[in-house]
């Protein structure tokens, strides 16, 4: 075969071999993005999931709620002055 | 073509040419109709085509959240999505059946949904429902209606509810502030909406997500001087003072002496910020920080400070109240009843209008008026909050005596309970006024002095004998800690004068008195029950919300403990 010929045919090849890389590459890109998009939609979910959860902790951590509890249930309550022994920590006295 | 040489009739050469030539045209039709598509209507074509299936979405962006001083939620953004539909795909594709199963799950009528839908059919987007729970949205999807879709958006949610409604005001169904700081720091909280390409089949399903134009830029977070537990401690407290008065209303200021911190903020009536529906008419008011009213005798303090500069007056000066009624001008000043002669102390302990008046007229012109708008009254506090109220305080001292005499018991100006809080921090923090702030990353104006630390500490002082057995205001004093504070019970203005049974309720105070740490003025609004004076109205709201307030903070109790009969055990640790 002639050189010109040579270089046309090997072109040629190059070019498909290009042509099948692009679609390969096309194909990896598009693989990728979808991964990025199930990761994006886990994260997504993920965060829904903790707002909810932050949202039944605010429920359950009600002010209100807990105070309830802690009357009704536990039987809590505030002490009265005269049952109050207050404690003063003395710096002086505790470094001498 | 096959030679047959016995035949003569050859067909003539031109019908051979025509074929030729209709042959070789047939390719260059198609050709010229290629080059027309491609070139000449190519770009037209492809654009219709993509319009079909490529899509832009817009991705919501986070809102952000909005924390209490100790980083407790207040306000969180959770998403939820909403369930649209392209109503021509819809009533062509879904059958009877599946029509009246969206219905369902949607909570509407079958016939209501399918009329909506047609007459919306030329459009190509349709709310069905808003805000839909996640869960329930995929039990909708599952039901798989054809040009049914859900979209992602975020709904606030206020964990505190009614507790935070009005500091924190709240968001439309786009989630954009409406009120309160929602409102007041809209660009901060909201972010940038993202947006994503997709390709979408006939029947608007989402096929493929084709590339992220723009990335969802989130809110930023918000952090808040507000302290949850002092917040709702403040809430319960003033709505139960509310109910047990029957009043209209009442309003709630909760300072941090020192750095000018809005500890809790708090307003009757309430509104739930989680249900629309409650927000009606005047509820969502910050009455704190939005409506002015005329003090009354809270004002007291202010015009003992103008005396105690004057030089003339010493907490022991004797002050003549006989016979309790004074004749100023035109105008009668009553005292509740006659205390005969008191002394500068004493004209605050037993709240005395005459005595008040006397030493107003005893001064120089415009001393009362100059102290007044020194701690800040008719002016903005700088808070930030939309709808602040500035107040009134005339914009030159009066020389009619009887304009003196009423501005010193405090009638003739008007305030917001944040200006009258932030007056008696001054008096608490030695003299200097803070500039009250619900931010807690400072950028606040640095406190100003206003008067003396000394005549701070004999304010004070004073201030103390009024939640004592003998003041206005036992019912305020706390366990274990001295409390300083002043009541005013003040008519409320109507036209043509003031209203006679008709009474805003007043305590500012402080605690503890020898160093105080908490700033509270609590307001209560037409109380109609048994009392309407400020004491036991106003009182027993600063007495447990401040109570608290000082247990929480762990605050040394300054009351001399034998009186108390609490034990104080002392030793080496």
């Amino acid at each position: 075969m002639s050189r010109p010929g040579l270089l046309v045919g090997l072109l040629a090849l190059a070019v498909m071999g290009s042509a099948i890389a692009v679609v390969e590459v096309k194909h990896q890109s598009r693989s990728l993005f979808l991964t990025l998009e199930s990761l994006r939609d886990s994260r997504d979910e993920l965060n829904t999931a903790w707002s909810r959860l932050r949202l039944e902790q605010g429920a359950l951590a009600m002010h209100s709620r807990v105070e309830r509890i802690a009357r009704d249930s536990i039987g809590l309550r505030q002490p009265a002055p005269e049952r109050t022994t207050m404690l003063r920590l003395d710096v002086g006295e505790a470094r001498p | 073509m096959s030679r047959r040489p016995e035949t003569v009739d050859t067909p003539p050469a031109w019908r051979r040419g025509v074929v030729l030539v209709l042959l070789l045209a047939l390719p260059l039709v198609l050709m010229a109709r290629a080059v027309s598509l491609q070139l000449l209507e190519g770009d037209f074509l492809q654009g219709q085509g993509d319009q079909r299936h490529l899509r832009v979405e817009s991705l919501p962006a986070h809102r952000g959240t909005i924390h209490d001083r100790h980083g407790e939620p207040l306000a969180i953004s959770a998403p939820v999505d909403s369930v649209w539909a392209d109503p021509g795909v819809t009533l062509d594709e879904a059958d009877p059946a599946q029509m009246q199963a969206l219905a369902g799950q949607l909570g509407l009528d079958a016939a209501t949904l399918r009329a909506d839908l047609e007459a919306r059919r030329s459009r190509e987007f349709f709310y069905l429902r808003r805000h839909v729970d996640p869960a329930h949205a995929n039990d909708v999807m599952s039901l798989e209606v054809p040009g049914v879709a859900l979209q992602r958006e975020y709904r606030r949610f206020y964990p505190a509810g009614e507790v935070t409604g009005h500091v924190l005001g709240f968001t439309d169904i786009d989630d954009r502030g409406q009120e309160g700081l929602e409102l007041a720091y809209e660009d901060w909280l909201s972010g940038e909406p993202g947006a994503k390409r997709v390709l979408r089949d006939r029947l608007g399903r989402n096929i493929e997500d084709v590339e992220r134009l723009r990335e969802p830029a989130p809110g930023r977070d918000l952090h808040l001087t507000i302290d949850k537990r002092l917040q709702y401690i403040a809430y319960r407290e003033l709505k139960a003072a509310v109910e047990r008065n029957d009043a209209l209303g009442g309003s709630l200021v909760l300072l941090d002496v020192t750095t000018g911190d809005i500890l809790a903020m708090v307003n009757q009536p309430s509104f739930n910020p989680n249900r629309r529906q409650d927000i009606t008419g005047g509820r969502y008011r910050n009455r704190a920080v939005t409506d002015i009213y005329e003090p009354g005798s809270v004002m007291k303090p202010f015009t003992v400070l103008a005396a105690l500069r004057s030089g003339r007056y010493t907490p022991d000066t004797p002050v003549e109240t006989e016979p309790g009624v004074m004749r100023v001008g035109t105008h009668t000043v009553r005292d509740v009843r006659n205390f005969g002669e008191l002394t500068v102390t004493g004209v605050l302990r037993k709240s005395s209008n005459v005595g008040a008046a006397r030493i107003a007229l005893d001064l120089e012109g415009g001393r009362v008026w100059q102290v007044f708008n020194e701690m800040g009254l008719g002016r903005p506090t700088g808070v930030a909050f939309p709808g602040e109220a500035a107040g009134f305080v005339s914009a030159m001292p009066s020389e009619r005596p009887v304009e003196r005499a009423t501005l010193a018991f405090g009638y003739g100006l008007s305030v917001t309970n944040l200006q009258l809080a932030r007056a008696y921090a001054a008096i608490a923090a030695d003299g200097m006024l803070p500039a009250p702030g619900l931010l807690s990353d400072g950028g606040r104006r640095s406190a100003e002095r206003v008067m003396s630390a000394e005549h701070a500490r004999q304010l004070r002082e004073m201030l103390a004998e009024v939640t004592r057995s003998g003041g206005t205001a036992t019912q305020a004093a706390i366990p274990g800690y001295q409390v300083a504070g002043k009541t005013g019970t003040s008519r409320k203005a109507v036209a043509g004068g003031y209203a006679d049974s008709r009474y805003i309720s007043t305590f500012a105070g402080m605690a503890p008195a020898t160093d105080p740490r908490f700033v509270a003025v609590i307001t209560i609004d037409e109380p109609r029950g048994e009392h309407y004076y400020a004491g036991p109205v106003a009182g027993p709201v600063f007495r447990a919300v401040v109570g608290d307030a000082l247990r929480l903070y762990n605050v040394t109790p300054d009351a001399p403990v034998e009186e108390e009969g609490m034990t104080v055990a002392r030793g080496a640790p």
